[in-house]
C-alpha cells in the first residue's frame, strides 16, 4: 500500500497502478479518454493532467499525465487547482475543435463520454473560429456504422483491434489533424470483436447498426441484468427494453468472466427475440388453437408415459420443472448417445477439476489447446487466451522496472518474449496461427497424442497401445514441466470422448495446484443438464425403444439445432402425440407446440462452462401468449395431477425444491431483502405518454414476486446494494459505461480476487486415470474422413435467428490439403458435392489439414453429414447456377426481411402490449 | 396611520383605472408570441420537419408526456416515427422548448385547449406538426451538423472544409 496526498488529502492506495486508476478508484472525477483499464496506457491524450508537488513547500510543483505515473509511497499531487484544470480544459478545447454538431443526432448522444468529460471540465464554447475538418465514412458492414468526423485521435479503436483482439483490418492512417481510423478500403470488420469498438469508442465514431435502426436513448431504456446465451462462457449482459422491444445487447462487467468485452455473437445474436418466427400463438399442426380446446386438452392429458428431452439452450428452471413433470427414469438429456456420454464424462471431469475463469486464464504463462476451436466455439474464451500470450512480455518490463501497464513498452518486447501457445488437432482460426507449437492431427490423433502426453508428464497416466510420440509433444511436454501456470484446454468441438478424458488426464499427470484446465461445451446450459442428470435419466439410445414397445408421449423443451430437429422427426413417426415448447416456430408437424417466452421475458438461470450459476432477469414482457417454459409445465402438472409440480405459483418455490436436491443451489437462489432496484434510469421517459394512445389509464409497475428487479423508475439506484448485479451502469456526471468505475476499483493488482458465485458442481478432491479405450482407435473405412469446424457466425442455431449474424454467416465449405487438391485437380474457390450429399460446398485449400482428412463447415441450419466420404466431385455448372440463384435470392429475402422486421418492430412500438400490464384496463 | 390612510386612498383612486379583465370567450385577451400555450412541431425554412427525435424534451419534460421513436429517413435525416404529446398531463412548463437543439419543438399562446374526454387530449404528430417554421424563422439544424443528408454532403456543411484525401501525401 502506499501513501498518496491528493488536495491535501491524504488516502491510502494500492502500489503498481498508476495515479489515474487510483484517483478512478477512490471515486474522483479525473477526465480521462485514452486509458482503459483493460488495455493500459499510453498517455497519447493528454486529458488526465494533474500537478505534482515536490513536498509540502513546493507551491508551483509541475504538471503530470496521471495515467503515465505510477503511484509512489508519499506522492503529493493536486487535481483540483486552477493550473490542471485550466490545462484540462484546453485539452477538451483543442479536441473538440473539428468536433461536428451532431449530438442530437448522434447514437451514442446521452452516454457519450466525450459528453460526460466536456462537461466535467466545464469546457462549453469553441475557441477555434476556423473551418472544421471533414471526413468521408467507410461502410464497415452490417454491424458497425462508421461516422468519422467526430473522431477525438484518442487512438482506443486502433488498440483494442489491433492490439488487444488482434484484428488487422483497422488501423490509423494519415498524418496530424488528417489522421483516420478505418479499413483499407470498405468491408466488413473481420474481427469478431469488433462489435466491442461501440463501447471501446468514447464517443459517437463507432456506432451499432442494428440498435440505431431502432434506436432509443440510454436514458430511456428498461435495462435488466442478463447472461449471453450463445455459447458456454456465460458472459454477463445487460439486455435493454424500450417499448416492449428488446433493443440492444451491452456489456455489464464481471471481473472474472466477460470483463470489459464481449464477441459479436453475443452482442448482436440476442436479436432472435424480435425474430418473425417467434411463436405466440398455441399451435396445432400449424392452426392456432386455444388452450381450453378439447383437443388440445385431450392431447395434454393423454394416458400412457409422458417421455420429457430437456434442452441445453432452456433455463435450469425449466429443465427441473419437466424432470419433475415427466420423472426423472423419462428425462432424456441428449440428442445422440455420443453427446450423451460427452456430457457425462464432461460432468465426471468438473467434479475432479475446477475450471478456470476468464481472468485467471490471463495469467497463465503456457497454454496447451488440444482438439478444441476456442475461437469459435467460445469466442470470448479465446479473446482472454490472447492476452495470456503477452504475460512473458509483462514479466520481463517488470524486470526493468517499468510498470506493467505501459502498453507500448509491453507490446515492444513482446516478439522476443512470446508465451508458449500449443494447439493440437485440426480446428484452424486466429489462435491456431498464433502457435508456437502445431501438432495438425485428426481427432483420434489428437487423442492418442494427447494420452501420450499425460504419460511423458506421469509415468502412471494410461497409454494407448499406439505408437510414437511426436516430436512437438515431447516439446511441449517440456513447456508443461517448466510452466508456472499452465492452462489445457479441451472442448466439445472434436465431438470426441478420448479428448475430454485425455485433457483431464494431462491435468492430473501434471499435478501442479496452480495449473488450470477450461472445458468448453457447445451450448450455454449444457452443464446444467449435466447437474439434473445426476438425479437419473432416460438413455438416448432407450428413447426410440420406449416409444416403439409402450404407448408414450413426448414432450420437448425448445431447441434450435439442426440435429434436434431430424432426431425428433424420427421420433414423431413412433408416437402421435408430441407436445413441444418452443420459442421459434420450427418444422411442420403434426405436433401440438406452447409458445414459451425467451430469456429477455423471464427469469432463470443457467450453468456456464465451470459450472457457476448465473441467473438472468427480464427486461421485457412476454407478448401473444408466450408464457415462461416452467408456467406451462406447471399448467401440464395440473392437469396429470403431479401433485408435486402443481403446487407451485412461482419460480422461487421452483429453486426452493431446486435447493433441496442439490443443496449448494441453496446460497444462490436467496430471497431478496430490502428493496427492489429499478430498471428504469432516473430520467425514464414518456411513462405517461407511452400508452396514451391506447389508454390515459397508467398502469402499475410490473415486478415478478419475489425478484429483486422492478420495471420501474422508483427503487434503488446503481450502487445502492452490491448484493445484486447492476441493471444498469450509470452514476452522476458519468452517463456512458465508463461510470464502471464508481462501483468497483479500477485495479487488478496482481493478486487475482477469488471468484464470486455458487459452483453447482462440487469438486471431489480424489480424482482417477481415464483409460484408453480400445473403441476409440477404430478407423472409418471411407477415403476422406470428415472433420467438422464451427464459425463463430453460423454454427449457433440460435443467433441465425437475429438479422445481423445471419448476414455474416459463411455458406458451407470444406478444407482440403493442397496434394489433395491438386490430384482431384480442384482449386480454392471452386464448389464440390461430396459422395451424393446435395450440399455444395466451396472450396479452401490449406497445409493444415490432417492426413486422410477434410475439414467441412456447415450451418447450424443445414444436414449434418457422417463422418466420411468417398468422392470429391466439381459440381456440375447447373447445381452451381442453382446454388448462386438460390444465394441471390437469399440475399434479396434478407434485405426485404430487414427491412420489414424494421417496419414491423417500429409499428410494434405504438402498441405495447397492455394486457399484460398488472393494473391496466 | 398615515400609511394606512394612503393605502386606502391608493385602492380608491383603482376604481378609475382601466379594466384588464375581458369578456371572455367573447373578447380574446392578447397573449404574447412568447406565451407558453398549445406545443406544435414546426418545419424549418426550407419545408422538412425539424424534429430530429434527439429525445431530449422528453427527457426534460418533468410530467413525463411526450414520448416519441427515432426511425431514419431514406435521405439520412432523421425523424420521429411516432411523436405523441399527453396533454391531459402537460403543465406547460416550456422546458421542452428550452431543450430542443433545433427549434422544432415550440409552444404557442394558444391555450384553449379543453374536452370532455381525454382521450382527446393525446396529440400525434399529424396534429403536432405545422407548415411553418414557428418562432425561429431562418434556423435549419442540417446546415450545421456534421452528418451528410440527401443534397448535403460531407463538408458542405457551414463552416465545414471539404472532406480530407487521407491518401495525400502534401503537407
Amino acid at each position: 500500500m502506499a501513501n498518496i496526498i491528493i488536495d491535501n488529502q491524504q488516502y491510502e492506495v494500492a502500489d503498481g497502478q498508476n495515479l489515474l486508476q487510483a484517483c478512478l478508484s477512490l471515486k474522483k472525477d479525473l477526465p480521462y479518454f485514452c486509458w482503459h483499464p483493460a488495455m493500459g496506457s499510453v498517455g497519447a491524450c493528454r486529458q488526465c493532467a494533474m500537478t505534482q508537488y515536490h513536498d509540502e513547500n513546493d507551491t508551483r510543483g509541475r504538471l503530470i499525465v496521471a495515467c503515465m505515473t505510477p503511484v509512489t509511497d508519499g506522492m503529493r499531487v493536486s487535481m483540483e487547482q486552477p493550473q490542471e484544470t485550466e490545462f484540462r480544459e484546453q485539452v477538451i478545447d483543442a479536441l473538440m475543435t473539428h468536433h461536428p454538431h451532431d449530438c442530437p443526432v448522434c447514437a451514442e448522444g446521452g452516454e457519450c463520454h466525450l459528453q460526460d468529460m466536456t462537461v466535467m471540465t466545464g469546457h462549453y464554447k469553441r475557441g477555434f473560429k476556423g473551418k472544421k475538418t471533414t471526413f468521408q465514412n467507410q461502410q464497415l458492414g452490417p454491424l458497425i456504422k462508421h461516422e468519422m468526423n467526430r473522431c477525438i485521435t484518442c487512438y482506443r479503436c486502433e488498440r483494442f483491434y489491433k492490439d488487444y483482439a488482434g484484428g488487422t483490418d483497422l488501423a490509423a492512417q494519415s498524418s496530424r489533424n488528417k489522421v483516420y481510423f478505418g479499413r483499407q478500403c470498405d468491408g466488413t470488420l473481420e474481427s469478431e470483436f469488433a462489435g466491442n469498438l461501440v463501447e471501446v469508442c468514447p464517443t459517437g465514431v463507432f456506432t451499432d447498426k442494428p440498435f440505431g435502426d431502432h434506436y432509443s436513448r440510454k436514458w430511456d431504456m428498461q435495462a435488466a441484468p442478463s447472461v449471453c446465451q450463445h455459447c458456454s462462457t456465460g458472459c454477463n449482459v445487460t439486455l435493454s427494453e424500450r417499448y416492449g422491444s428488446v433493443r440492444r445487447v451491452t456489456n455489464r462487467f464481471n471481473d472474472h468472466l466477460n470483463g470489459y468485452f464481449l464477441c459479436d455473437r453475443g452482442r448482436f445474436g440476442f436479436d432472435f427475440v424480435n425474430s418473425e418466427q417467434r411463436q405466440q400463438h398455441i399451435s396445432l399442426g400449424g392452426q392456432s388453437v386455444n388452450w381450453s380446446d378439447a383437443e388440445v386438452q385431450q392431447r395434454l392429458k393423454a394416458k400412457g408415459t409422458w417421455v420429457g428431452i430437456g434442452s441445453s439452450q432452456a433455463s435450469l428452471e425449466d429443465n427441473f420443472a419437466l424432470q419433475l413433470l415427466v420423472g426423472a427414469e423419462n428425462f432424456c438429456v441428449a440428442d445422440d448417445p455420443q453427446s450423451e456420454h460427452l456430457l457425462e464424462l464432461h460432468m465426471a471431469i468438473l467434479q475432479q477439476w475446477p475450471q478456470a475463469s476468464l481472468a485467471q486464464m490471463e495469467q497463465a504463462d503456457a497454454i496447451v489447446i488440444i482438439g478444441e476451436d476456442i475461437n469459435n466455439s467460445a469466442p470470448r474464451i479465446g479473446l482472454a487466451i490472447r492476452q495470456a500470450l503477452l504475460n512473458n512480455a509483462k514479466q520481463q518490463v517488470k524486470n526493468v522496472g517499468v510498470p506493467e501497464w505501459q502498453d507500448s513498452a509491453v507490446r515492444q518486447v513482446l516478439p522476443h518474449n512470446k508465451v508458449p501457445l500449443a494447439v493440437v488437432g485440426y480446428q484452424q482460426g486466429a489462435l491456431a496461427e498464433q502457435a508456437t507449437i502445431r501438432l495438425v492431427a485428426d481427432d483420434k490423433q489428437t487423442a492418442e497424442q494427447a494420452f501420450l502426453l499425460a504419460n511423458l508428464l506421469c509415468e502412471k497416466s494410461p497409454k494407448p497401445r499406439v505408437s510414437k510420440v511426436h516430436s512437438q509433444i515431447e516439446e511441449i511436454a517440456e513447456v508443461l514441466k517448466t510452466a508456472k501456470r499452465p492452462l489445457i484446454v479441451g472442448g466439445w468441438s472434436a465431438n470426441n470422448s478420448a479428448v475430454l478424458s485425455a485433457v483431464a488426464n494431462i491435468c492430473k499427470a501434471l499435478a501442479n495446484p496452480q495449473g488450470m484446465l477450461c472445458i468448453a461445451p457447445p451450448a450455454a446450459n449444457t452443464v446444467g443438464l449435466g447437474l439434473l442428470m445426476q438425479a437419473g435419466y432416460l438413455a438416448n439410445e432407450a428413447v426410440e425403444s420406449k416409444l416403439k414397445s409402450e404407448e408414450c408421449n413426448l414432450l420437448v423443451l425448445d431447441h434450435t439445432s439442426d440435429s434436434r430437429q431430424q432426431w425428433l422427426q424420427t421420433l414423431s413417426k413412433q408416437t402421435n402425440n408430441v407436445v413441444c415448447l418452443q420459442q421459434l416456430a420450427q418444422g411442420e408437424n403434426n405436433s401440438l407446440s406452447l409458445p414459451i417466452s425467451s430469456f429477455s421475458e423471464c427469469s432463470g438461470s443457467q450453468l456456464n462452462y465451470q459450472g457457476l450459476i448465473q441467473s438472468y432477469s427480464p427486461a421485457s414482457k412476454p407478448a401473444g401468449q408466450c408464457r415462461p417454459a416452467w408456467q406451462w409445465l406447471v399448467d401440464l402438472g395440473k392437469l396429470q395431477n403431479i401433485a408435486e409440480l402443481a403446487s407451485v405459483e412461482h419460480l422461487g418455490q421452483l429453486h426452493l425444491m431446486m435447493s433441496k436436491l442439490f443443496p449448494t443451489l441453496a446460497e444462490h437462489f436467496t430471497e431478496l431483502s430490502g428493496r427492489q432496484f429499478a430498471m428504469q434510469s432516473p430520467r425514464y421517459s414518456g411513462r405517461t405518454a407511452m400508452l396514451a394512445n391506447q389508454t390515459v389509464h397508467e398502469p402499475k409497475p410490473f415486478s415478478e414476486a419475489g425478484a429483486p428487479y422492478k420495471q420501474s423508475m422508483e427503487g434503488l439506484l446503481p450502487g445502492q446494494n452490491d448484493q445484486h448485479p447492476l441493471a444498469y451502469s450509470w452514476s452522476p456526471g458519468w452517463n456512458s459505461n465508463q461510470s464502471n468505475h464508481k462501483f468497483r476499483d479500477e485495479f487488478r493488482g496482481p493478486e487475482l480476487k477469488s471468484q464470486q458465485g455458487i459452483f453447482a458442481v462440487p469438486n471431489h478432491p480424489e480424482c482417477f486415470w481415464f483409460k484408453w479405450q480400445a473403441s476409440w482407435s477404430a478407423n472409418t473405412k471411407a477415403n476422406y474422413k470428415i472433420l467438422a469446424v464451427e464459425e463463430v457466425f453460423g454454427s449457433d442455431s440460435l443467433a441465425e435467428f437475429a438479422g445481423a449474424i445471419q448476414q455474416l454467416s459463411k455458406s458451407a465449405y470444406v478444407v482440403v490439403l493442397p496434394k489433395v487438391a491438386s490430384s482431384l485437380n480442384i482449386e480454392a474457390g471452386q464448389w464440390v458435392t461430396l459422395d451424393d450429399h446435395p450440399t455444395l460446398f466451396a472450396v479452401k485449400i490449406s497445409d493444415h489439414v490432417p492426413a486422410k482428412s477434410i475439414l467441412l463447415y456447415s450451418p447450424a441450419h443445414e444436414a449434418a453429414i457422417s463422418d466420411g466420404c468417398d468422392e470429391i466431385k466439381v459440381a456440375s455448372k447447373q447445381k452451381i447456377s442453382a446454388l448462386h440463384k438460390r444465394q441471390q435470392a437469399q440475399q434479396d429475402v434478407q434485405s426485404q426481411q430487414k427491412q420489414l422486421h424494421k417496419q414491423r418492430l417500429l409499428d410494434q412500438d405504438q402498441h405495447i402490449p397492455i394486457q399484460f400490464i398488472e393494473g391496466a384496463m | 396611520m398615515w400609511s394606512q390612510l394612503v393605502t386606502l386612498w391608493r385602492v380608491f383612486m383603482h376604481l378609475f383605472d382601466r379594466t384588464d379583465t375581458v369578456e371572455y370567450p367573447e373578447q380574446k385577451p392578447y397573449l404574447a408570441p412568447r406565451y407558453r400555450g398549445r406545443i406544435v412541431l414546426t418545419r424549418d425554412p426550407d419545408g422538412d420537419e425539424r424534429c430530429v427525435a434527439c429525445n431530449l424534451c422528453a427527457a426534460a419534460c418533468p410530467v413525463d408526456c411526450i414520448a416519441l421513436q427515432k426511425t431514419e429517413d431514406e435521405d439520412g435525416r432523421w425523424r420521429p416515427e411516432f411523436f405523441r404529446i399527453n396533454f391531459s398531463r402537460c403543465i406547460l412548463c416550456g422546458l421542452c422548448e428550452e431543450a430542443c437543439p433545433t427549434y422544432a419543438i415550440q409552444l404557442t399562446p394558444d391555450v384553449e385547449m379543453a374536452e370532455f374526454q381525454r382521450t382527446n387530449m393525446v396529440y400525434e404528430k399529424e396534429h403536432l406538426l405545422i407548415d411553418g417554421p414557428g418562432k425561429y424563422h431562418d434556423y435549419s439544424f442540417y446546415r450545421k451538423a456534421g452528418i451528410s443528408i440527401k443534397g448535403k454532403g460531407k463538408g458542405e456543411a457551414d463552416n465545414e472544409s471539404p472532406p480530407v484525401d487521407i491518401r495525400s501525401l502534401m503537407p
